[in-house]
């Protein structure tokens, strides 16, 4: 239990700091290329803004990463004896990942006014290719959790015909890592969008025409482009829920609520589960007839098998309902409010930046990353009692260390300090004033 | 295989080793009384280096699971000492965010930062007394742990005082610096030798190993006034030859005396895997570190 709460402690302290190391730099890029591009010094400028908050970001993410990656040997050191050999080789891989962003980043950091402008902007495509590599490797481990392959399992227990590409190269893998990532970009998007609303919120700022110009210019891109990342995480996260429902059937039964095998099965939406082994069941919820069996296989015919086809023992919490219920929700809400903003910048700009429009955008920032947090609570917790799916159970792959206990408190007290520094950080530099004379002429 | 891949980790280990005794090293004279470094000769000097060193800690990890998987369960046993140096990394880190990213000049920072340089390496060492020696790690400490900590102290200050005494101006810093390294090259044979001595029952004795140690710290000692770049690059050496020494004393055995190199092996479809991407991801790596290396020498004429 403390192995699994240390765990979740430190990938749910991780996540929020890695997700923006993965779409910041991307960002950055996208501005500078446009401040370059178009000669718009707004776009310019703001490239040049996020740099500190990659690189004070960066460090956070890189500790708790480094954290993570002796947790995995420390918390879980059979699962690592057992899976290293065969799907090592993502971890070596982003080994070279960090170190190249982190290369790339210094030299990103330490060039601005040093290499000429294209050139400086081309350092910046390592740094999001290499953060990008690292979500995509990490998620690859993952994927192999849930399906994995590239090996023999022998009656002994042991394994044999060992195939590490196979392994990284695993089913699951480009569905989770499509439909995460693009997840990462739309919350950094709507971070960063989050930000600048703030900023158009104080008044010295709306009185101030460069300033609220800035501002507004920013926020008309990162709400476009966002409403463009929230169809595309839609359609891979329906992709994906297609994926599990032909491969992990077992964790599609318990998010969606299906305790029954059979056709014509309705989408279960909210409700209140009653999580009994030997009948489970869920109330008040919203039913919407065959639609699960069309959505899952595209036939409201088909047969969607329920929690009835499946050994009670290997029943996952049956609370991950939850967690993909609100990431749905949420999900829709980071649809609803670019689209709702664009009509009304569209329209009548001035409603496009009223405050109750401000005030749904800052909301968007953090739903998004308790999105993020949910999506990938299901995908962990869907999977027990398995962390290897079928093959070996979280208990089987946890150490049997006592001191485990005594650090249970201890790095989540860390965390929260690291988390309070960091905010403390950006927030005072972000919140010094910038001449925005100079950069406009 | 078995001695390639122990190769492999020991060379991450040693570049370990090298490039964060300059970042420890820094943090220690941050707080020295003589004000050795500042927080601005630390922000120009290692600014846009000092975030990777901490890649060939975690690649010295990889190596280790994916190479020598069956060594895994036991290190776990070493839970409380590796996370009480993941503790001290964090704090580190607060320390650093604070002096570097917030410019705050309150000490509290600095001795954060200091506790953590000091605190990280000691732990970590731990483990590797433990993998070398499988002694039960006791408290108080045993001799051996204290000519560990000793050298690995002493290492730590010897590699920084030769960066700092190449890049810092010509002050009373740097009389400091120099002195500084000089006991510290002092107290890295003494301790060397001591530990050698304390470790006489599992490791073999291994005097031409120690008469490379003294011959690299002569050299920095020699080289230091006029060559500062060459005494920096014999200050390394020394240190590498000191971890290399104990390692191949070490081997056949990856933890004493419970496993070694052959029987902890991984398969030999992994090992051919990591064989082949460790090249691969270093031609890549290279040219961004020669790139870094050449805008970070520029910035500093």
């Amino acid at each position: 239990m403390a192995a699994r709460t240390l765990m979740g402690d430190s990938l749910g302290f991780h996540i929020m700091f890695a997700l923006l190391g993965v779409g910041l730099p991307f960002l950055m890029s996208i501005f500078e290329l446009i401040g370059i591009w178009r000669k718009d010094a707004d776009f310019y400028r703001a490239a040049r803004g996020l740099s500190f908050a990659v690189a004070t970001l960066f460090v956070t993410g890189a500790i708790s990463g480094t954290i993570i990656s002796f947790q995995m040997n420390l918390l879980w050191p059979h699962f690592m004896e057992f899976a290293s050999p065969i799907i090592g080789l993502p971890f070596a891989l982003e080994g070279f990942a960090f170190l190249i962003e982190a290369l790339f980043l210094g030299i990103y950091l330490y060039s601005w006014d040093r290499l000429p402008k294209w050139i400086h902007w081309l350092c910046s495509i390592p740094v999001w290719l290499a953060s990008f590599s690292s979500a995509f490797l990490i998620t690859t481990v993952n994927g192999w959790m849930n399906t994995p392959q590239g090996f023999t399992l022998n009656a002994d227990g042991t394994v044999s015909n060992i195939n590490p590409w196979a392994a990284l190269w695993n089913p699951a893998a480009p569905h989770e890592i499509l439909h995460s990532v693009l997840a990462y970009y739309l919350t950094t998007c709507f971070a960063l969008a989050a930000v600048y609303a703030w900023q158009l919120h104080r008044r010295h700022i709306r009185l101030d025409a460069a300033q609220s110009g800035y501002y507004k210019k920013l926020t008309v891109f990162l709400l476009a482009f966002s409403l463009a990342l929230a169809t595309a995480v839609g359609l891979a996260g329906d992709e994906n829920g297609k994926f599990i429902a032909q491969n992990e059937p077992i964790k599609f039964a318990a998010a969606e609520s299906v305790y029954i095998t059979g056709p014509y099965t309705p989408l279960i939406f909210g409700g209140y589960v009653v999580p009994a082994k030997d009948n489970p069941q869920i109330h008040y919820a919203l039913t919407f007839p065959k639609v699960l069996s069309w959505l899952a296989f595209g036939n409201s015919s088909a047969v969607v098998r329920g929690l009835d086809a499946f050994n009670p023992a290997h029943w996952p919490p049956l609370f991950v309902h939850y967690f993909l219920n609100i990431m749905i929700v949420i999900g829709v809400y980071l649809g609803f409010v670019p689209s709702l903003f664009l009509l009304l910048w569209w329209r009548k700009k001035t409603w496009a930046f009223s405050r109750p429009m401000l005030w749904l955008i800052i909301l968007g920032c953090p739903l998004a990353f308790a999105a993020v947090e949910c999506g990938w609570m299901l995908t962990e917790i869907g999977r027990q009692p398995f962390i290897i799916k079928d093959i070996m159970t979280t208990a089987q792959a946890a150490t049997d260390n006592q001191s485990v206990f005594a650090f249970a408190w201890i790095f989540p007290s860390l965390y929260m300090i690291l988390f309070a520094l960091t905010w403390w950080i950006l927030h005072a530099h972000y919140r010094k004033p910038k001449d925005f004379g100079a950069i406009q002429k | 295989m078995p001695l390639i891949a122990y190769s492999i980790l020991l060379a991450f280990i040693v570049l370990y080793a090298v490039l964060s005794s300059i970042e420890f090293g820094a943090a220690l004279f941050l707080v020295s009384p003589w004000k050795m470094v500042e927080r601005d000769r630390i922000e120009r000097y290692m600014g846009p280096v000092w975030e990777f060193t901490n890649v060939f800690l975690i690649f010295a990890l990889v190596c280790t699971a994916m190479f020598f998987p069956r060594a895994v369960p036991l290190l776990a046993q070493l839970y409380a000492v590796v996370s009480t140096a993941l503790v001290f990394f964090v704090v580190r880190v607060i320390g650093i965010l604070g002096i570097l990213y917030k410019r705050s000049a309150h000490g509290a920072f600095r001795a954060l930062f200091a506790i953590g340089s000091a605190g990280a390496p000691l732990s970590l060492s731990s483990v590797y007394l433990y993998a070398i020696s499988g002694q039960q790690l006791a408290w108080p400490p045993q001799p051996l742990a204290v000519a560990l900590w000793c050298a690995v102290l002493s290492a730590i200050v010897f590699i920084a005082a030769s960066f700092f005494v190449h890049f810092a101006p010509k002050s009373a810093q740097r009389a400091a610096l120099e002195t500084t390294h000089t006991f510290a090259g002092a107290a890295l044979l003494l301790s060397a030798a001591f530990f050698s001595a304390a470790a006489s029952t599992f490791l073999r004795p291994d005097f031409g190993g120690f008469l490379l140690l003294t011959f690299f710290v002569a050299c920095a000692f020699l080289w230091r006034p006029q060559k500062p770049l060459p005494a920096l690059l014999a200050s390394a050496a020394a240190v590498a030859t000191l971890i290399i020494s104990i390692a191949v004393r070490h081997a056949p055995y990856l933890l004493y005396p419970t496993l070694t190199l052959d029987t902890a092996l991984t398969s030999p479809e992994s090992f051919r895997a990591m064989l082949t991407m460790i090249p691969v991801g270093l031609i890549v790596s290279i040219p961004a570190v020669a790139l870094l290396w050449k805008l970070f020498a520029g910035a500093q004429k």
